[in-house]
């Protein structure tokens, strides 16, 4: 049989890496950006708040996209028992991302933008990332070769690989005179393709929470199970109709949010199975609490809860008049992306990095510290952001607000603590990420440790063999 | 058009929202254009200075004309005070 290529494994341990350093870097900018609110005029010749903010969001966007791609390259390979279809599509396509990204930070510090929510640059450098997603698109269907009886997980990694592509063209339609011309016309689009496109990252990512599940449990039922496939449809018919709390408040047809508040309560299902199972989890918790990655997996779960709980609350439109324009938004974002996204993406880095990784016991510790100053402080970042949002709510909903600067400086106290409840979330990933990253370059870029070095590659029954003991002993802490 | 690549190019989503999307740290501009007290001349004044948060953004006499443009066709699309909205039994909203 040939040889699967160690350069394989590596390529797709490196889209893990590439998006880690991202994440450090993007949560840099964001202290720097809290700074601005607490410290006005803070760095304001050098990167003023219009820089800093993309540099923020489009570090952390591309983290959760490198994360979410590597993750589903890497498990499709651990999946299939097979090296991925092309390792050359694999280098072009991490090449064409590590590029593009590097060129939009810098015209970011430049100030070149092109000025759209998320993708504040110049829409030219969009296409180098479409090509690149559409050669990962390729590489897994090539890889997958049939769906035929798939597990559940093979289709949300389809769905969300082959929408994203369409969804992110479609959020580049304002580039078009019919769609530029009519502002209304044009937000609209725009907030349809951002809801649907954060829809398919999800699909990517959950895809790969529920592969690491199984691989961690040994209990493969889920993937082929009728509630599986149920609530994989559930999240793909949000995906395509729960887009419209974003516009609420844009003069559109009363039928857009009609059908929006309608779809956006199908996810009262998803909630009530949540807690219907809740016991169910926190045993299996008690089961698997030594796995690092089970642990970020079981934080996930509880931030799912939590975050349900706001977004169907936001969902309801006479309530989405009050939060809508607040910082309740702020809160559900950074709720759903570090405290669901990235805590998904870190058991999966913890799971691909760190495998054939014994951690010291002082290691340990660090990781187990990081962890717990991470949600506590995310918490409290995510209150404080509810804060200024309940009190910035009340301004806009008062006859007789005052003015909007004096609005701003009574949110100073909300804004000091999440400003510094950043920079504990950064201190906290970074004393999660220092040891796994460490490792990793030590154990010669994550090739697999019982591989032949000599030759660069391993046999299908080796990585077979590999699989196996992955199966059964996932991340072997002390 | 030309106004609204003008506000792209400046990034000025990055601190204002136009109906209550984009950013948090400047004031949501959609009614800017026709509020009571603000209006064309108090936008080119604060384009034009800056704030101790705000950079002067140093826009040409065309570009300034062409950015009160694309504010004046935002301001006519509608309004985005939430307080104008009427809550129904249901949940549902209409303004």
């Amino acid at each position: 049989m040939e040889p699967l290529p160690i350069n394989n494994v590596r390529l797709t341990k490196l889209f893990l890496l590439a998006g880690l350093i991202l994440l450090l870097t993007g949560m840099l900018f964001g202290i720097i950006g809290g700074l601005q609110y607490i410290m006005p005029g803070f760095l304001k010749m050098y990167l003023s708040f219009e820089k800093v903010r993309p540099l923020h969001v489009s570090s952390v966007v591309f983290w959760i996209l490198l994360a979410a791609m590597g993750g589903v390259l890497h498990y499709t390979r651990e999946y299939t028992g097979q090296n991925l279809f092309s390792t050359r599509l694999l280098r072009v396509q991490l090449t064409l991302f590590l590029g593009t990204i590097l060129l939009i930070l810098i015209s970011y510090i430049i100030g070149s933008f092109g000025g759209r929510e998320y993708w504040e640059f110049p829409p030219l450098l969009a296409i180098p990332i479409l090509l690149g997603w559409g050669l990962f698109v390729i590489n897994y269907i090539k890889s997958i070769k049939s769906l035929k009886k798939q597990p559940v997980y093979v289709w949300m990694w389809l769905t969300g690989a082959i929408g994203f592509l369409f969804i992110f063209s479609e959020s580049y339609l304002w580039v078009l005179p019919y769609f530029q011309k009519d502002v209304v016309r044009d937000m609209t689009v725009q907030w349809k393709s951002y809801g649907s496109l954060v829809g398919c990252w999800n699909m990517l990512i959950y895809g790969s929470g529920i592969y690491l599940m199984e691989k961690i449990s040994n209990d493969k039922a889920y993937g082929h199970s009728k509630i599986g496939f149920a609530l994989y449809f559930l999240g793909l018919f949000n995906l395509f109709f729960n887009w419209s709390h974003h516009i609420y408040t844009l003069p559109v047809s009363g039928d857009i949010r009609h059908i929006g508040y309608l779809v956006s309560m199908t996810e009262l299902l998803i909630l009530g199975r949540i807690i219907y199972k809740w016991k169910e989890t926190v045993t299996q918790a008690q089961k698997f609490d030594h796995l690092i990655p089970y642990r970020f997996l079981w934080a996930a779960d509880v931030w799912i809860l939590l975050n349900l709980f706001l977004a169907i609350a936001m969902s309801v439109p006479a309530i989405n008049i009050y939060t809508h324009g607040t910082h309740i938004t702020v809160a559900h974002v950074m709720g759903t992306t570090i405290g669901i996204n990235t805590m998904l993406l870190m058991a999966i880095c913890f799971d691909i990095l760190g495998e054939n990784i014994q951690f010291k016991k002082r290691s340990q510790r660090q990781i187990a510290n990081g962890y717990l100053i991470v949600n506590g402080s995310l918490f409290v970042f995510f209150m404080a952001l509810v804060g200024a949002g309940i009190q910035r709510s009340r301004w806009q909903m008062n006859q007789d607000a005052g003015p909007f600067g004096e609005m701003m400086v009574s949110l100073a106290p909300y804004f000091i603590a999440f400003t510094l409840a950043g920079l504990f979330i950064f201190v906290g990933f970074s004393m999660i990420t220092y040891p796994l990253l460490k490792s990793f370059m030590h154990s010669n870029y994550g090739s697999d440790n019982n591989a032949n070095q000599n030759t660069g590659s391993i046999t299908v029954n080796e990585a077979n063999k590999l699989l196996k003991s992955a199966l059964t002993e996932p991340v072997k802490v002390e | 058009m030309q106004g609204k690549m003008i506000w792209q190019k400046k990034n000025c989503g990055a601190c204002h929202q136009i109906y209550g999307l984009g950013g948090f740290l400047g004031p949501d501009l959609t009614n800017i254009y026709s509020a009571v007290g603000k209006g064309p001349m108090y936008i080119k004044a604060f384009v034009t200075a800056g704030t101790p948060v705000m950079p002067s953004f140093h826009l040409q006499e065309q570009e300034m004309t062409e950015l009160l443009q694309y504010l004046r066709h935002v301001d006519a699309s509608g309004k985005s005070d939430p307080k104008q909205f009427r809550v129904n039994y249901d949940g549902t909203i209409a303004n």
